[in-house]
């Protein structure tokens, strides 16, 4: 297992450099001098070259790139140009916000998705089945922003039982922080629990066909233990996949969830960056979230190994 | 010696597009206790079928039995409820499968899987149920089991996959061990293993044992009693000896001359001309009629009946209509 691991964290290392290699060149692949762009449009050209050269825009390409790899591997990831604070201390404030959010949907994907898609795959073809499917298919097809919106509109505005938005930190109120975080990550959870709920039924359906089920049957194992032990393993495995797909994809629709709800967290960073062309913020943010996503993949493939011992031993 | 299985005039039915399609109509058959009984017949007859019926097993849907008794130790199988049913499989009536790599869960050691049986039908602990897990692993031939215990199925070779299957089936000493073609997916030499180990088995533990298997080879080694099936019926029944001595039903015959094709290994497919007719596609009258070298015309007349060929020995051929 130890030995697995050493190898998935090896086989992860060209993807970082990859990664860290498309942040980099975030500025030079956005069309348009940065300089002049983050000078205004009113700027003179001795004000844009003061810019061009404060940000080493002026340099060879090479040596830029050697010393910004210099300085993030010192965790030193220049200053932010709109905000007043370097970008590693903007990213650190606003982790703890974005972490929760994707923490929370993410339980809820989890703790609605898997259950709903096996209890339709075992009645599957009946109405329990088709309510499941047909809210799944809702949930995928609603965007996150109307969701999000319309939620407002019912919790917030009519029925006035929780915050339209802000954040609450977990330290200063956990009732407070829960009910802050609440309708976010719903509306970001409600895609993925579609998404997972659909895939949890076909694998369950699919697993439930095996010869192996039908051995557990024949061993006279009472129902629960046949679907609880012997079938959902095997059907956590694929969906294990799915799950560590789903957390990668909350980080990245938290930019829009964020946003809507006025949270301070990364994915609005990002958003605020972008549009103010904030590079030193983007080429951080883009890093640190890819960076993350790569270790989430590593853990997941941990998880797998944990469950499927065929992928432990290589096979 | 007392009966432990008697079906009578079983059918099973399955729906599919072609709408309801009839796969078992009307088998009959006993067993008694401590006997061993062979199911032979070309794939697709519906011994598989019958068996799983015993088990309570019949997938449903689209399955459905449709008619019949089963009465296991003189209780009525049919009537039960799944739990009763459940306390039933594994515990008095066990079953192996055809294949031991799909058969065996991948992602639970084998020790779990033979354990897991005697926790649940005779309550042990885990540790003791680990124990009684290795001495059994120990007993179907498995060489050093407390290593194997805790092994994964794709760590071990198909022959060895078959031995725990085995163990957990015999795990709680049932009086039935239904047997669905053990070994036809193994190698020709650990055939010749895995019978050996069920034949010694079968007398150590007195179980009755219904050994399906499209092979009359394997029958003629193991075996007491011969049921032949063919086309969801049962056309031929009786001694082994007296079955091979005097074949009675045209389909039996055919499949002994296939015998020595079987033997030298040539090919596994009884070389009877033609196929089975599927299920919905069974033709009116003697369903072996249209593959028959002995056909006349009265055998499209109405479907034959089990006629006595001579004590205990019973074939569905009007030739032997008194
Ligand atoms: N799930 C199913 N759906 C529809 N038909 C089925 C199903 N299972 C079995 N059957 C039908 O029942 C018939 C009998 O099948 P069964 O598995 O009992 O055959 P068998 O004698 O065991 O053959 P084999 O030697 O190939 O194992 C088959 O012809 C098949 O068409
Ligand atoms: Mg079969």
């Amino acid at each position: 297992m130890v030995r697995f691991a050493a190898t998935r964290l090896v086989a992860a290392l060209p993807v970082l450099l990859l990664v860290s290699l498309v942040s980099f060149s975030v500025m030079h692949l956005i069309p348009g001098d940065p300089a002049s762009v983050i000078a205004g449009p009113a700027a003179t050209n001795q004000e844009i070259d003061a810019i061009r050269q404060q940000l080493g825009l002026d340099r060879p390409f090479l040596e830029q790139m050697l010393a910004w790899y210099g300085h993030v591997l010192q965790g030193d990831f220049g200053r932010s140009i709109l905000l007043n604070t370097t970008v590693w201390q903007a990213i650190v404030d606003r982790v703890p916000v974005t972490f929760s959010l994707s923490v929370l949907a993410l339980i809820m994907t989890i703790v609605v998705g898997v259950p709903a898609g096996v209890i339709a795959a075992l009645r599957a073809n009946t109405a329990v089945d088709a309510a499941v499917t047909g809210m799944a298919l809702l949930g995928v097809s609603v965007p996150s922003f109307w969701l999000a919106l319309m939620l407002i509109v019912l919790f917030s505005v009519i029925l006035e039982w929780l915050p339209t938005g802000g954040y609450v930190p977990f330290a200063e109120s956990p009732v407070d922080w829960f009910r802050s975080l609440l309708m976010p990550s719903l509306s970001l959870a409600l895609l993925q629990i579609g998404l997972l709920a659909r895939i949890t039924r076909a694998t369950m359906l699919e697993v439930l066909r095996q010869d192996y089920v039908r051995t557990a049957r024949a061993k006279g194992l009472p129902r629960v233990m046949v679907i609880g032990k012997h079938a959902l393993k095997n059907v956590m495995v694929p969906v294990i996949t799915v799950i560590g797909i789903s957390f990668g994809l909350l980080l990245s629709g938290s930019i829009v969830i964020e946003t809507v709800y006025s949270l301070p967290g990364i994915g609005r960073l990002l958003a605020t960056s972008i549009f103010g062309r904030d590079y030193p913020v983007i080429q951080g943010t883009l890093l640190l979230t890819a960076t993350m996503l790569v270790l989430l993949n590593l853990v997941v493939d941990l998880l797998y190994a944990a469950i499927d011992p065929r992928v432990r031993y290589g096979r | 010696m007392t009966r432990l299985i008697e079906i009578e005039d079983l059918a099973v039915s399955f729906r599919t597009d072609r709408g309801e399609v009839e796969a078992l109509s009307g088998v009959s058959l006993h067993l008694d206790e401590g006997e061993v009984l062979g199911v032979v017949g070309e794939s697709g007859c519906g011994k598989s079928l019958t068996a799983l019926a015993i088990m309570g097993l019949v997938p449903s849907p689209p399955g459905r039995i449709t008619r019949g008794r089963i009465a296991f130790a003189g209780r009525d199988l049919l009537g039960l409820d799944e739990a009763a049913m459940t306390r039933i499989r594994g515990e008095q009536i066990a079953m192996i499968f055809q294949e031991p790599m799909s058969a065996l869960n991948p992602v639970f050691t084998v020790g779990e899987q033979v354990a897991e049986v005697l926790r649940v039908h005779e309550g042990l602990g885990r540790t003791a149920a680990r124990e009684r897990a290795a001495q059994l692993l120990a007993r179907v031939g498995i060489p050093d089991p407390a290593r194997r215990l805790g092994q994964y199925p794709h760590e071990l070779s198909g022959g060895l996959r078959q031995r725990v299957m085995i163990a957990a089936a015999l795990a709680c000493r049932p009086k039935l061990l239904i047997a669905d073609e053990p070994t036809t997916a193994l190698d020709v030499t650990i055939q010749a293993q895995i019978l050996a180990l069920l034949a010694d088995l079968q007398r150590e533990f007195g179980m009755a044992t219904m050994l399906i298997t499209h092979d009359l080879g394997v029958v003629a080694q193991v075996v007491t009693r011969v049921v032949v099936m063919y086309a969801g019926k049962v056309v031929e029944e009786g001694p082994v000896e007296a079955v091979f001595e005097r074949p009675s039903h045209p389909y039996t015959a055919a499949l002994m001359r296939s015998i020595p094709a079987l033997a030298e290994g040539v090919s596994r497919l009884p070389a009877i001309p033609g196929t089975v007719p599927a299920p919905g596609a069974w033709p009116r009258g003697c369903r072996f009629a249209p593959r028959c070298t002995h056909a006349v015309p009265e055998c499209g007349a109405g479907v034959p009946p089990l006629y006595p060929v001579a004590p205990g020995h019973h074939a569905a051929c009007i030739r032997h209509a008194a």
